[in-house]
């Protein structure tokens, strides 16, 4: 009976993903940021909606670039980020009609628009040289020749001096800036070569907290982020946070009354493998208090996903200051909670299979607008009313620990409905597994083949995400769902060193990759196997990227189970790792050694590297690769690649040239589309041959 | 002293002639002019027409003309322009273009006839195709058609990129009809040849599959008109057996014989290439130069070289083979007689032959040298008599001052070592009773050769106040089989080290006005390797600059572009305890206290950037003094053709550093 056909490669061209939910201060109107793709320019677009319960979403600017839709207090202004004016600057968009009118005019663009509270100054981030801010205008054209032809020329003194998705850092820093909604010249309120981030509004209007590194040598100190404030008018910045290095701050807000900070904050020694917890800091005597501590899970979204909408959203205090609004990792949901001030009690608000990608709350905290994706459908808008409980039945075989949420809620988006409505998507199927006695239960997912007939067996790719700090979440993946519509059943899971699962799951295998993790994704295919008939056994494929590419590297060097294997952007030598990657160098602590060259220091790296195990690799092996990943360089790639080519292994080598470390996620379009195509091609020669 | 010190920037001023073809009947000289332009940062290079006793002119109008060359009957010559080849009358008249096929630049080998040139062109599996693309391309194919689908080990080749599926092949074009075959196919093809009789083309080629990391490129012959193009697999002759790698034939005048320049395959074989020959029908090939042990071919490693070079040739009799030889930091034309006996050489010493031709009956050689005072002119060799024909830079070379070389010998130890030879740049203006910094200068190979010539980097340190040092230690080529060999079995950093600071001694006993307390060092490539082993085991240099380097080999084997050989010889590093990790300078970082400047480019595969990268964060994590200077979209050999700007902004920033570190202005 079904018409419906199965999802095409370029199918990933047509998906519109909508985020950065920005509710009306009156709880009506939702405006938006919708992420969809230009094919003919091979590039993203983002445009700005606006929403209502009860009517089709509207277009609500002009432009392809425009991101960060912020109401003004008042409600009656829209401000927003685009790059009309040639770089990216703040708009203002009067609710009652009419055009937009530009506020900034910063040389090299602005971001991050904050109201004031009484609704006359917006502050924002500006990316500046010690010269501060500049007017904006076109560059003349360098005459000095040896200035013009040399421009491209990196000298470096920083030991911080890439990062993968940026790019190599010039003498730029990031700096707390405001201006007035009237007019006026922008005011820099920090400077220094120091990153300063994420300012908030003190409830008083009278200046603002934000987050900054201000050691001097804070390239070796990286976790060194303390809360600080100054004044509106400028002058003295005041450290909030002692400074010590003990905590590294973030997402600040102010309470209503403005006698304490809300911050996320994460514990340094953890080494990223840590949940990252709410704080709250007493501004007048200067304690700290960790609030949910037992919840033991992340403040933060730690989804792993290929089809990243817009995120958005802060830390929200309820207006009589008793609850913090935020969200919480778990179990490979993202839900919104509230968290009591002073009693450190975890209300979980919403409930179900959901990542939340973007938040936020009117000032009486009664509507919400989220973002978030379900198993299928990859991100769109809902308006949540927070103070109408709906019941919400619990997640079968799923391990969360947030459970009894549950609120009205009325999707006001739905922009691939259209689309999907075409195509035969399966539904992922939860399952838990463990690797024996002694160890934890691991959540993983499988998912069937489209056009799935009982009885029939099927290849089987086991996919690894990344980090391994991160976890894979319930909403839709492009690219599980691209394997089941040629054929494959996909299985996925959580193993330990995941986040979502509390801390001591995450930190169970720092500095000993190979190990725990081996054994979790291991029992994950061969649950798969017993449990799912469908499951065939022999034709077991394995991919995964970045630490997932590590994993695929590790175990195809450590067993011949899988008769094909895709290793993307990943880690073959940890050694080389540290003095290539962008912060490699930061790994140090890790492995607890100080001089990783030195003989008596190599040995942990050297464990951990596949490419010491490269004579035992016989799996048909993929190797694809991004030759601008600043994170796991080409380097990598490279010797594992003609490690195996000089064995005459069976291997191919796949280079995506001007790509960061995330291209599967937001690379260039079409160079998706090819990545896509060529892993199930491979799969295709190794698995599918019948 | 009213000459101006030599700038940086003067790299644009310079006109360098090279390239030099003699017309058939020895009448006229075709050469190459290149120079580098500053509003374009590219370099230009047009044919120009030497007759000598009259006026030279430029031949064409195009900005980037090269490879002129002439056909046997002397009607035509041959050039490149734009990735093609183009013909122009030897009589006068107009240029044409011959070829119209993707790849076919040329040089151009013409048939002994003067109707066909052969060309090796970069070929893919889809053979010949028009030089335009066809617009209509769906986006698909628009939007990835920059990513790279590998399954060869040998995949990537320093400046010239990833190739693809393309390979060298021989391509035969008919000069009448332009129409294009390709002869060969499937593997790589180079260096074609014609038979004497026009019916055959020799020419150099690895004919087996999957065998990047074998030793097994032989010399081939294929009938040019071998029943189909591409010739098939049966119609191929092998010539020379297996256990020598042959390159660059050439055909005895009577088509007897096959001259060519070979190496021995054999573990730890040094380096050097020997001249061969070798029964055109195939056979056991015959060394014709093992007894003198010199290399042929040049060798030399300067940064201001034109372009071109020489064609082994015979004479016309068949008696003799005329070839390039390195030898003693010189290179020379040199006749090797079949019949044995020693090798002549016919050109002087102290200076370097780049390149050159002679007429049809081997009377007239146009060769183009360079000096320690001069980058490069024309000279006219004939009946041992040697005129200068080209007058370039005249106006700069009197505005400048040059500084004086001072060249001397050294040995490291006891008589058992070999004599090395030394160079020492005089800082300009140099003021008896002052002391002055001195910069240490190692060259990269290490089968390399400094010679007596135009280096403009050893000119412009000069210019600044700093004695240059540079020196040919044990390993580097010119010296012979033994001495190039010394560094085999992953002996880096052995004796090339103590060659190398027994240079530096015997320097400052010689030149007693150098400053032993100012010393720096610098190189490039494996000359940056030596620079990076040398202050991880000693703190004399007061400042280092190293280029290009070789920091790491355990990681350097996989991502090199050829490195991979190193296997065979020094294990793999995955599964065994390869000398590796005892000769990579990374295992000495700690050592280093030198202010140590990293410069790197960025496309280099040769010596990837990863190399510079785990360098340079060991030290900044050991918050040594260091800084990392990285060129964009530059390959391997960026000091000598890189990008106009970048090679004046790399001069000017090794200087400051060591003007930073050793004090730039005399001191009394």
């Amino acid at each position: 009976m079904t018409t419906l056909r199965r999802l095409q490669a370029e199918d990933l061209l047509a998906i519109q993903l909508a985020g950065d939910s920005q509710i009306s201060p009156d709880g009506t109107r939702v405006a938006y940021v919708l992420q969809g793709v230009d094919k003919e320019k091979n590039e993203y677009t983002t445009q700005i909606w606006l929403a209502r319960e009860g009517q089709e979403p509207v277009r609500f600017t002009g432009g392809n670039k425009e991101s960060q839709p912020r109401w003004s207090p008042d409600g009656k202004h829209l401000a927003f980020v685009s790059n009309r004016s040639g770089s990216n600057q703040i708009w203002l968009l009067p609710l009652e009609g009419g055009e937009a009118r530009q506020l900034t005019k910063v040389k090299g663009g602005v971001s991050g628009p904050v109201w004031s509270p009484c609704g006359k100054f917006v502050a924002f981030t500006a990316q500046l040289t010690n010269e501060g801010i500049q007017p904006d205008g076109k560059d003349e054209e360098e005459k000095d020749l040896f200035k013009k032809y040399n421009s491209d020329v990196k000298v470096i003194t920083r030991i911080l001096y890439k990062m993968d998705g940026v790019g190599y850092y010039n003498d730029k820093y990031s700096q707390v800036c405001v201006i007035g909604v009237d007019g006026g010249e922008p005011l820099q309120l920090t400077s220094g070569e120091y990153n300063h981030l994420e300012p908030a509004w003190t409830p008083d209007g009278k200046g603002l907290v934000f987050a900054a590194n201000r050691l001097e040598e804070r390239d070796y100190f990286p976790w060194y982020v303390d809360l600080w404030y100054v004044e509106r008018t400028g002058g003295e910045l005041t450290r909030l946070t002692p400074g010590d290095g003990k905590l590294s701050a973030s997402g600040a807000a102010v309470s209503p009354d403005g006698s304490q900070v809300a911050f996320i904050g994460t514990d340094p020694d953890e080494q990223g493998y840590g949940t990252s917890g709410l704080y709250l800091l007493d501004r007048a005597g200067g304690q700290i208090r960790r609030l949910a501590a037992d919840l033991d899970r992340g403040f933060v979204s730690e989804t792993i996903s290929d089809q990243p909408a817009p995120a958005g959203g802060r830390l929200t205090f309820s207006p009589d200051g008793r609850w913090i609004y935020g969200i919480v990792s778990d179990a490979g949901q993202v839900q919104l909670v509230k968290v009591g001030t002073s009693t450190g009690a975890v209300v979980p608000v919403t409930s179900g299979d959901r990542t939340i990608h973007a938040f936020s709350l009117t000032p009486d905290c009664r509507r919400a607008a989220l973002a978030y994706a379900t198993p299928l459908s990859p991100a769109d808008i809902y308006l949540a009313r927070l103070d109408e409980p709906v019941a919400q039945p619990k997640v079968a075989n799923c391990l969360a620990v947030l459970n009894g949420g549950g609120v009205h809620e009325v999707q006001v988006s739905n922009h691939n409905a259209e689309l999907f409505a075409q195509i035969d998507l399966p539904e992922p199927e939860r399952f838990l597994f463990s690797a024996g006695e002694g160890h934890p239960m691991v959540d993983g997912w499988i998912l069937r083949p489209a056009g799935f007939e009982p009885g029939k067996k099927y290849p089987t790719i086991l996919e690894i995400h990344g980090g391994p700090m991160g976890m894979y979440g319930c909403g839709f993946f492009y690219e599980f769902q691209w394997l089941a519509a040629q054929g494959y059943a996909v299985v996925y899971s959580n193993p330990r060193g995941s986040q979502g699962y509390g801390r001591d799951f995450c930190h169970a295998i720092m500095a000993d990759w190979g190990n725990l993790d081996y054994l979790d994704c291991m029992a994950a295919i061969e649950t798969a196997v017993q449990k799912f008939d469908f499951v065939d056994g022999d034709r077991l494929g394995v991919a995964g990227g970045s630490y997932g590419g590590f994993m695929v590297n590790w175990i195809v060097s450590h067993n011949d189970r899988f008769k094909a294997a895709v290793t993307m952007r990943s880690v073959v030598n940890r050694w080389s790792a540290m003095g290539t990657s962008d912060t490699g160098y930061n790994r140090i602590r890790q492995f607890g050694t100080e001089n990783w060259w030195e003989e008596e220091n190599m040995a942990p790296y050297l464990k951990q590297s596949p490419l010491l195990h490269a004579s035992n690799i016989n799996t048909p092996l993929l190797i694809e690769h991004q030759e601008g990943d600043l994170r796991c360089p080409i380097e990598q790639a490279e010797q594992l690649y003609a490690a195996l080519k000089l064995q005459r292994k069976t291997v191919k080598f796949i280079r995506y040239p001007g790509e960061f470390h995330g291209m599967s996620r937001n690379g260039k379009p079409w160079h998706r589309i090819h990545r896509l195509v060529n892993i199930t091609q491979w799969f295709d020669e190794y698995l599918n041959k019948q | 002293m009213s000459r101006r010190p030599l700038t940086a920037e003067d790299l644009f001023q310079f006109r360098l002639p090279g390239d030099a073809q003699v017309s058939p009947d020895g009448s006229r000289i075709a050469y190459v002019e290149t120079q580098a332009r500053k509003e374009k940062n590219d370099y230009t290079s047009r044919i120009m027409l030497l007759v000598p006793g009259k006026q030279t002119v430029p031949l064409t109008s195009g900005e980037k003309d090269a490879n002129p060359r002439w056909s046997p009957d002397g009607q035509y010559l041959s050039f490149s322009r734009n990735g093609q080849v183009w013909l122009l009358p030897a009589g006068g008249g107009e240029a044409w273009q011959l070829t119209k096929q993707k790849g076919c630049g040329g040089p151009a080998f013409w048939s002994p006839d003067s109707k066909k040139i052969a060309l090796s062109a970069m070929l893919g599996s889809d053979g010949l195709q028009p030089e335009k693309e066809s617009e209509e391309q769906d986006l698909f194919a628009k939007f990835t058609s920059g990513v790279k689908v590998i399954t060869d080990l040998h995949y990537k080749a320093d400046g010239a990129g990833f190739p693809g599926d393309k390979k060298p092949q021989v391509v035969i074009v008919d000069v009448e009809s332009g129409e294009a075959l390709q002869l060969t196919s499937e593997f790589a093809h180079g260096n074609p040849a014609w038979s004497p009789c026009g019916r055959f083309l020799a020419f150099s080629a690895k004919r087996a599959p999957d065998a990047d990391d074998k030793d097994l490129t032989f010399l081939w012959t294929l009938p040019v008109e071998p029943g189909s193009y591409p010739a098939p697999a049966e119609a191929y002759k092998q010539i020379t057996p297996e256990g020598i790698d042959a390159f660059l034939p050439k055909w005895s005048p009577d088509g007897r014989l096959i001259a060519f320049a070979g190496r021995p395959v054999y573990r730890h074989a040094p380096p050097d290439l020997q001249l061969y020959v070798v029964d055109a029908a195939g056979g056991e090939p015959r060394c014709l130069t093992a007894e003198h042990d010199r290399p042929v071919g040049n060798s030399a490693s300067v940064d201001m070289a034109p372009g071109g070079g020489f064609e082994t040739r015979w004479s016309p009799d068949g008696s003799a083979i005329y070839t390039l030889m390195s030898d003693g930091g010189a290179v020379y034309l040199a006749r090797v007689d079949l019949a044995g006996g020693p090798i002549t050489y016919l050109t002087d010493g102290d200076q370097v032959l780049f390149g050159g031709s002679a007429s049809a009956d081997g009377t007239r050689f146009a060769l183009a040298i360079g000096r320690v005072d001069d980058p490069s002119q024309l000279y006219l060799l004939e009946n041992g008599e040697i005129t200068q024909l080209t007058r370039a830079n005249a106006d700069l070379l009197a505005e400048v001052a040059i500084a004086p070389v001072t060249r001397f010998r050294f040995r490291a130890g006891d008589a058992a070592a070999p004599e090395i030879d030394g160079w020492l740049v005089e800082p300009i203006d140099r003021q008896p009773g002052r002391r002055y910094p001195a910069v240490l200068e190692i060259h990269g190979g290490p089968a390399m050769m400094y010679p007596s010539a135009f280096l403009h980097e050893f000119q412009y340190l000069a210019s600044r106040g700093f004695a240059v040092l540079y020196t040919n230690p044990r390993g580097g080529l010119g010296y012979g089989k033994e001495f190039a060999g010394a560094l085999s079995n992953a002996r880096w950093g052995t004796v090339d080290y103590d060659d190398l600071m027994a240079g530096v001694d015997a320097a400052l006993a010689r030149f007693d006005w150098i400053d032993p307390e100012r010393l720096g060092v610098g190189g490039g490539s494996y000359g940056g390797y030596m620079t990076n082993w040398i202050v991880g085991h000693t703190n004399r240099f007061k400042a280092a600059v190293t280029m290009r380097s070789i920091s790491n080999w355990f990681t350097m084997w996989g991502t090199s572009d050829i490195s991979y050989t190193m296997i065979d010889e020094w294990g793999a590093p995955w599964e065994e305890e390869a000398p590796w990790r005892r000769i990579s300078p990374i295992t000495y970082v700690t050592q280093i206290q030198t202010p140590l400047l990293i410069e790197h480019q960025e496309e280099d595969h040769r010596c990837p950037v990863e190399q510079g990268e785990q360098l340079y964060v060991a030290l900044r994590k050991l918050r040594r003094p260091v800084k990392f200077v990285r060129y964009p979209g530059e390959s391997h050999g960026m000091s000598r053709g890189g990008k106009p700007w970048h090679r004046v902004h790399r001069l000017i920033t090794l200087g400051d550093w060591f003007a930073q570190y050793l004090g730039e202005m005399p001191q009394a």
